[in-house]
């Protein structure tokens, strides 16, 4: 159950996409958020439903991973859906029951919300999808450093997502051992009402909080001796490059964003 | 090749635990030199593992020094350049390594540093070589066996080119086909490199290769000599909770027995030797 969990859920390709350059991909999907909120055109909408999904076939992404990620947000979606429905007053009424009354702007905007989050989440998944976690953390780390300025821990914040990403493994290996271990003494999990069963995670969490400062600890010295002193003074051992690529993707998109804020003025 | 890489000096360590003083290691005094091969052995709690992490600065003594190539371990100032001398691989392969790729790891000190890139991929490439672990650089660190861990570790440590490399205890948690692989490249590193290994064990198996023998027990050197001397004296061993290797044992019961005159034996060659002469051969 807990080895189903992928982190950063990247797919292993050599499509187009994954050889951009992660600070390229990350500014191009904040881009493409902003540009989501700002368009309210069905058209557009379905220019860009077409174009996520023709990226998901040239990155040979199965198109069930949209379904899968949209199953945990399910509520959200019914939720936006809902309070859209009822609470937008604009537009002829069409329904109307005691306090509650149905609009045409209501109806509306609450489709348009759900295509939203839909794109929102197919769009953005591609980032992780299609980008090692490492050169995730160095984009973010190259994009925020303006922002030492300000003494913002940039480097320290980098570093703590390439540990936890190093360790999330070996903390789930650690969790199924506890859980057998658990299991072997009695503790029963899978039974009894939700308070029992929530009772039963305490004698799981509290080995694993102990060992994990244990093993914090071991690591802050491990890293010590290796001559860590933080980033001041450190080179790199990979470097990202710009390519060729990275111009034309971004020429794409500047493209494909004023086509869809044109559709959105002149229809 | 025979000067002193690390002096070890009348060294008192000891930590405050509620209130109360509890002295680790009393009046330790220690040469080694350079491309020397140390094991230090001692029972649990005898303050070998302290010994490594004074050797790297981690700790500095509440008395006495440690001079690492002329560099006092209690001068905060020169803290990187002992470092850069003494690498320590400890135990639990899973907790010193920092990053999810082994080329990855292995480039972590050298960035440390502040190396040039084009010399951090000369240095990663290297150490994966020496230790035998290049086919797999862009692997996942998690889906190594911790002998295969280990060596990346290893390699972690040999990108900061030191002169000597304290192993605490990193056989403990191995299987006995990863304990043998890092012996193996022990050996190598101090043959080939002429780098110097301190190796802090309770396997006396292991011990018994090491060109000299520092026995640690309840905090203070009880021996230092030659794995031949010090393995002469099982008593001692005894008292400090320590055993010699079965083959020293074997020998040394059937000397008791007046079966063949003393001799301490060190490996299984030896003691293959000295049972066929026994047996008429």
């Amino acid at each position: 159950m807990i080895g189903d969990i992928t982190i950063g859920q990247y797919f292993t390709g050599n499509s187009v996409l994954h050889k951009i350059d992660p600070r390229t991909k990350i500014i191009l999907t904040i881009v493409y958020i902003i540009i989501l909120f700002i368009v309210n055109n069905p058209f557009a909408y379905l220019i860009n439903g077409i174009f996520i999904l023709s990226l998901y076939i040239i990155c040979k992404i199965p198109f069930k991973m949209i379904f899968s990620n949209m199953k945990p947000i399910l509520p959200v979606l019914f939720f936006t859906f809902l309070i859209n429905l009822f609470f937008v007053k604009t537009g002829d009424i069409i329904f109307r029951f005691w306090i509650f009354s149905i609009t045409t702007g209501a109806i509306n905007l609450a489709l348009i919300m759900i295509v939203r989050i839909v794109l929102l989440i197919a769009g953005s998944s591609l980032l992780t999808y299609t980008t090692l976690p490492i050169d995730l953390t160095d984009g973010i780390e190259i994009l925020l450093s303006p922002l030492k300025k300000i003494h913002f821990p940039v480097h320290e914040l980098a570093m703590m997502m390439t540990i936890s990403m190093r360790f999330v493994p070996t903390l789930i290996d650690e969790t199924t051992k506890i859980m057998a271990a658990q299991k072997s003494r009695g503790v029963d999990m899978e039974n009894g009402s939700i308070i029992k069963r929530v009772k039963s995670i305490i004698p799981i969490l509290i080995p694993l909080f102990v060992s994990a400062f244990r093993r914090a600890n071991e690591l802050s010295i491990a890293m010590e001796s290796r001559c860590y002193r933080g980033g001041d003074g450190r080179t790199r051992y990979r470097a990202l490059k710009y390519s060729y690529l990275d111009f034309l993707s971004i020429i794409f998109m500047i493209l494909f964003f004023t086509v869809l804020i044109c559709l959105n003025i002149f229809t | 090749m025979n000067e002193s890489l690390i002096d070890v000096n009348k060294l008192y360590f000891s930590y405050i635990n509620d209130r109360n003083e509890i002295n680790v290691l009393y009046d330790i005094n220690l040469e080694v030199k350079q491309g020397e091969f140390i094991a230090v052995v001692g029972h649990n709690g005898s303050g070998k593992s302290t010994f490594a992490k004074l050797c790297n600065a981690i700790l500095t003594p509440t008395s006495g020094t440690i001079i690492v190539s002329g560099f006092d371990t209690s001068n905060e100032e020169t803290i990187f350049e002992i470092r850069k001398n003494v690498g320590v691989v400890f135990q639990n392969p899973d907790n010193q390594i920092v990053a999810t790729l082994v080329e990855e790891d292995v480039a972590f000190a050298p960035e440390n540093l502040g190396i040039e890139q084009s010399e951090i991929i000369r240095r990663v490439d290297e150490s994966l070589s020496a230790v035998g672990m290049y086919e797999y650089k862009d692997h996942a660190v998690y889906n190594l066996s911790g002998g295969q861990k280990q060596r990346v570790a290893i390699a972690g440590i040999l990108a900061i080119k030191p002169k000597c490399i304290v192993f605490d205890e990193a056989t403990a948690m191995l299987d006995p086909v990863g304990r043998k692989e890092v012996i193996e490249i022990m050996k190598k590193l101090n043959k080939e490199n002429g780098t110097t290994i301190i190796h802090i064990t309770h396997y006396m198996e292991e011990a018994a290769f090491a060109d000299r023998i520092v026995v640690i027990s309840n905090g203070k050197i009880i021996k230092n000599d030659s794995p031949k001397e010090v393995f002469a004296d099982e008593y001692a061993l005894k008292k400090a909770h320590l055993s010699v290797p079965q083959v020293t044992q074997l020998i040394n019961e059937l000397s008791k027995n007046n079966f063949i005159k003393p001799k301490v034996v060190l490996n299984v060659d030896e003691c293959v030797n000295v049972l066929e002469n026994l047996l008429g051969g």
